[in-house]
């Protein structure tokens, strides 16, 4: 098949998943309790002002119209306003999101650092040291609440051991100069070295945190496919010609593993970048994930929609491009 | 020649000589079964033997032996394997990989399966010369592409750069074989290397693995269920059931007069169904747990008498072959 | 003692529950979810009210008090143990209601195919690419926080796992020999549905059955943190981890601590006895 064929069709796929998704939210939101005009005049204001708002914001109209003007709001790159914060959500998520993506990214990193290696060293020697220890560790990632392993790390580390600062959000030291939005890349482009510790100091309880929790499944979905690939015939029938260990190791199983297993990994980081509500609120973290339950607790549509639909769409999109290059690496789908 | 026992080996001794070779399973309980019960093979130099029985009677099981991978929970408990007068059991590891591919190599069944679906032919071919000799990149490769062109690839520049996928199941065994025979070794075992292949591929699959084989004055140990492919093939023949070779000896003598009722019984059972009719032996297999008492096949043969049940019979040597039964 | 072959077919049960017995007492897995199942189905009898005031706000923990107090005086381990019986009435009740929605359908998806199965699947890739949570905590957050709101809610995004597993677990038998021959005998579609294939998949669906066990509560727990799962002052561990999160890095780390363990303990429990599960049912298709 061709590539642009193959992408296109998964776009449409996408596109067919966003607008289930927007539909089932945008529903949602509208049964949340209140009436939002109530909340922007505040309840003080006369009738007229109330039905005026209403009727701007269009929440007189029977719900499938209104889902219809937020479907053109939404294909014109308007999210809405926060009545809670008075800003449009764009705004909002521009200044929220790379706090996400950060936290997201660092988590990921970890989590494949010390998931894939273990799960590949557990799944060669059976019942080893290593394999024990895979087994523990992936029972206790996958079992432990995320917000409960924050709140341990910072009992032990903050509390206790005084190594790690109080969670009160993504700096205690200066903000460096706005570049990227992530507070460490742009500490690093301003030679700021204060503020990028002060920025990474703040990041690595949390990360630490999700890298394990998104670290556990990965170990056992690793450790399963190794395993699978290393009883293969072409694996037996390489070691039956003399292919030194080694090699069968890291050149003859490891691709075979690290596809699917890449797929997982691109699974878990659309996850993390949809913003990661518990990790963020035990934290303080202002990400996507704190504003959409700061924003549900006070029936704040806009926001919600707004994160409901990132989440969505950074899931779909990660995954889409994870797909895609697999269809360009993995020789078996090239004709 | 450094490491080598200092046994002689004379031109006349055997390439590959299984000697008792007996394989158990230690599965934890009591009941552990004894798969292969001394197994006495011996495989000449610059000969083509085949290795025929049933599913079950141990033949593959006999191969991964002899190149030293065993399933899991196997183990040899007995015996001997020697190549080239070389002890293969206890051998350190180090010393059976530099074996494997260089002096024993062996094609599996299922080509498609056998090479690794994520690298290519040729880099996989490459590898395996590589490994055994100081060959660089480009020149294993080129003599990769030679390879496959000379098993019959067509085009074969091309094909080495291709995937396993995009090989049909005929490319595909003969890539195997190229890979298999890569590294000029001296014996060569293909595990039922034609199933799943139709009538067609299979005979110029088998003949294309004859004449590779013979022409490196290499040996092949045949290892198939299919008496019919064991006569076009090998000039030798062994029988096995029940992990023990019941008789070998010379194909055309072994298939045409056999020795043991159990090879009457088995080409009956191949000769009825080229006929279109089905003849079963009676009967079934022996649960191989610990060391039979008697013949394995006593309970099924028709020619059992007393002396069959005082113990099992040894391979003895009877005019042109050997075999195991004490009324031959 | 009812005919001569009595003592024996008794002593077979009696040895074979023997078997049973020691089964369970060798495997942790086991041995820890039925002192789980104890605490929750004995435990409310035998401790103090989960609610009541029992003298000495944030004490720790003691003799008395084994889990310590909380900062109104509530006695944490009577609190933790009540817990425990909401939680897996919950999880169990959640999880159960996704199997008897998402098993037929996916179960109907596989064997109707077409435009139906086609349906389905994007429905559940769509609810996929939803933020579990945040779809979770919309609709509670819209209907309101009340038990049977919670569980539907838990047992909604439960039921795309039942749908997909019991779809991909029977596609393959459709095709298959008995399914054939019981539709060439002319067995109406129902009867090969019930009778024919779900029996064949209702074994992957029980391994699995304990691991939403584990995440519905997982969820449940993870709803009340955030403040929209079980009204206050309801015993539920996640709400107990809510608690004390303004005590726990200044002294009184007992408030959180026990619940979050009892949560962690239950969930890691459910796992490892799915695992066990499925050992179970290879060990058995093994010996077959």
């Amino acid at each position: 098949m061709h590539l642009a064929v193959y992408v296109l069709r998964r776009l449409a796929y996408m596109l067919v998943a966003l607008f289930g998704v927007s539909l089932v939210a945008f529903v949602v939101t509208r049964l949340l309790p209140g009436n939002p005009a109530y909340m922007i005049v505040g309840v003080m204001a006369d009738e007229s002002t109330v039905i005026a708002v209403t009727e701007r914001l269009g929440l007189n109209l029977p719900i499938h119209e209104q889902y219809f003007r937020y479907i053109q709001q939404l294909a014109s790159g308007d999210l809405g306003d926060s009545w809670r914060t008075r800003n449009p959500v764009t705004t909002d998520i521009g200044a929220r999101w790379p706090a996400t993506i950060e936290l997201g990214s660092a988590a990921l990193v970890l989590a494949l650092a010390w998931s894939i290696p273990l799960g590949i060293v557990s799944a060669l020697r059976r019942r080893s040291f290593s394999d024990r220890l895979a087994n523990a560790l992936s029972g206790f990632g996958v079992s432990i609440p995320e917000f409960f392993l924050g709140m341990i790390l910072l009992l032990v580390f903050f509390a206790t051991l005084e190594w790690a600062p109080p969670a009160l959000g993504r700096t205690l030291g200066d903000v460096p100069p706005h570049t990227t939005g992530f507070y460490t890349v742009d500490a690093i482009l301003a030679g700021d070295w204060e503020a990028f510790k002060a920025a990474a100091v703040q990041m690595i309880l949390p990360a630490v945190t999700l890298a394990v929790t998104v670290g556990a499944p990965m170990v056992r979905v690793t450790r399963g496919f190794m395993r699978e690939t290393m009883a293969s015939h072409h694996i037996r029938s390489a070691r039956a010609l003399g292919v030194p260990e080694r090699s069968i190791v890291l050149r003859h199983a490891l691709p075979n593993v690290l596809l699917p297993v890449s797929t997982m990994g691109a699974i878990m980081y659309g996850y993390l970048l949809g913003g990661t509500v518990l990790v963020e609120f035990v934290f303080a973290r202002p990400g996507i994930g704190k504003y959409a339950i700061d924003s549900i607790s006070e029936s704040d549509f806009a926001p919600v929609l707004a994160a409901v639909l990132l989440s969505a769409l950074s899931y779909l999109l990660v995954y889409l491009i994870m797909d895609i290059l697999h269809f360009v690496i993995d020789p078996r789908t090239r004709t | 020649m450094t490491g080598r026992p200092a046994s002689p080996v004379t031109e006349d001794a055997p390439l590959l000589d299984i000697e008792s070779l007996t394989v158990g399973f230690h599965t934890g309980s009591e009941d552990a079964s004894m798969p292969l019960q001394g197994v006495n093979l011996r495989v000449p130099r610059a000969s083509r033997m085949s290795l025929v029985g049933e599913s079950g009677s141990g033949k593959s099981l006999t191969a991964s032996a002899v190149i030293g991978m065993l399933p899991e929970g196997a183990e040899i408990l007995r015996g001997s394997i020697r190549l080239d007068g070389e002890e293969l059991i206890g051998v350190p590891k180090r010393r059976m990989r530099d074996l494997r591919g260089r002096q024993i190599a062996i094609m599996f069944q299922n080509p498609r399966a056998s090479l690794n679906p994520v690298l290519t032919v040729g880099g996989q071919i490459a590898e395996v010369i590589r490994t055994h000799s100081d060959a660089g990149r480009r020149e294993s490769q080129l003599r990769a592409i030679d390879l496959l062109d000379q098993m019959g690839v067509p085009d074969a520049r091309r094909r080495a750069g291709d995937y396993v996928h995009q090989y049909s199941g005929g490319m595909a065994q003969r890539a195997a074989l190229a890979m298999a025979l890569s590294c000029q070794p001296d014996l060569l075992i293909a595990d039922e290397p034609t199933t799943g292949l139709d009538a067609t591929l299979q005979q110029q699959v088998l003949e294309l693995v004859v004449e590779q084989v013979s022409d490196r004055g290499a040996s092949l140990l045949l290892i198939t269920h299919d008496i019919a492919i064991a006569r076009q093939t090998c000039e030798r023949t062994a029988v096995m059931y029940a992990g023990r070779v019941m008789e070998s000896g010379p194909t055309a003598s072994v298939t045409s007069s056999p020795a043991n009722p159990y090879t009457t019984a088995l080409l009956r059972a191949f000769a009825t169904v080229d006929e279109g009719r089905m003849y079963a032996i009676p009967g079934t297999v022996p649960t191989l747990v610990g060391p039979l008492g008697e013949c394995p096949f006593a309970s099924r043969c028709p020619e059992v008498g007393e002396e069959c049940r005082d113990g099992v019979p040894e391979l003895r040597t009877i005019a042109d072959r050997e075999v195991a039964c004490v009324k031959a | 003692m009812t005919a001569g072959t009595s003592p024996d077919h008794r002593t077979r049960t009696r040895s074979r529950l023997g078997r049973v017995a020691r089964q369970v007492l060798r495997t942790p897995a086991y041995l820890s979810i039925a002192i789980i199942v104890l605490v929750a189905l004995v435990g409310p009898f035998l401790v103090r009210d989960p609610l009541g005031f029992h003298g000495g706000t944030l004490t720790a923990p003691s003799a008395e008090f084994w889990f310590g107090t909380d900062q109104f005086g509530r006695d944490i381990f009577a609190r933790v143990v009540h817990a425990a019986r909401l939680d897996l009435w919950v999880g169990l009740i959640a999880a159960a209601l996704a199997v008897v929605v998402g098993m037929p359908l996916g179960a109907l998806g596989a064997y109707r195919g077409g435009a139906f199965d086609a349906l389905l699947l994007r429905v559940s890739e769509s609810f996929q690419a939803f933020p579990t949570l945040l779809l979770a905590l919309g609709i509670v957050a819209a209907l309101g926080p009340s038990i049977p709101i919670l569980i539907m809610v838990i047992a909604m995004v439960n039921v795309p796992v039942y749908l997909r597993l019991t779809r991909s677990a029977v596609k393959p038998l459709v095709d298959s020999d008995f399914v054939l021959a019981a539709r060439c005998a002319g067995k109406s579609q129902a009867t090969i549905l019930r009778r024919h294939i779900l029996p064949n998949v209702s074994e992957i669906v029980f391994a699995q059955f304990s691991v939403n066990v584990a995440w519905a509560i997982q969820i449940l727990a993870a709803l009340s943190f955030v403040g929209l799962g079980v009204k206050l002052p309801t015993a539920e561990w996640g709400a107990m981890v809510r608690d004390g999160i303004d005590y726990m890095y200044y002294g009184q780390w007992w408030i959180s601590l026990f619940p979050g363990l009892a949560i962690l303990a239950t969930v890691l429990t459910l796992n490892y006895l799915s695992d066990e599960i499925r050992h179970g049912q290879r060990g058995s298709i093994g010996s077959r």
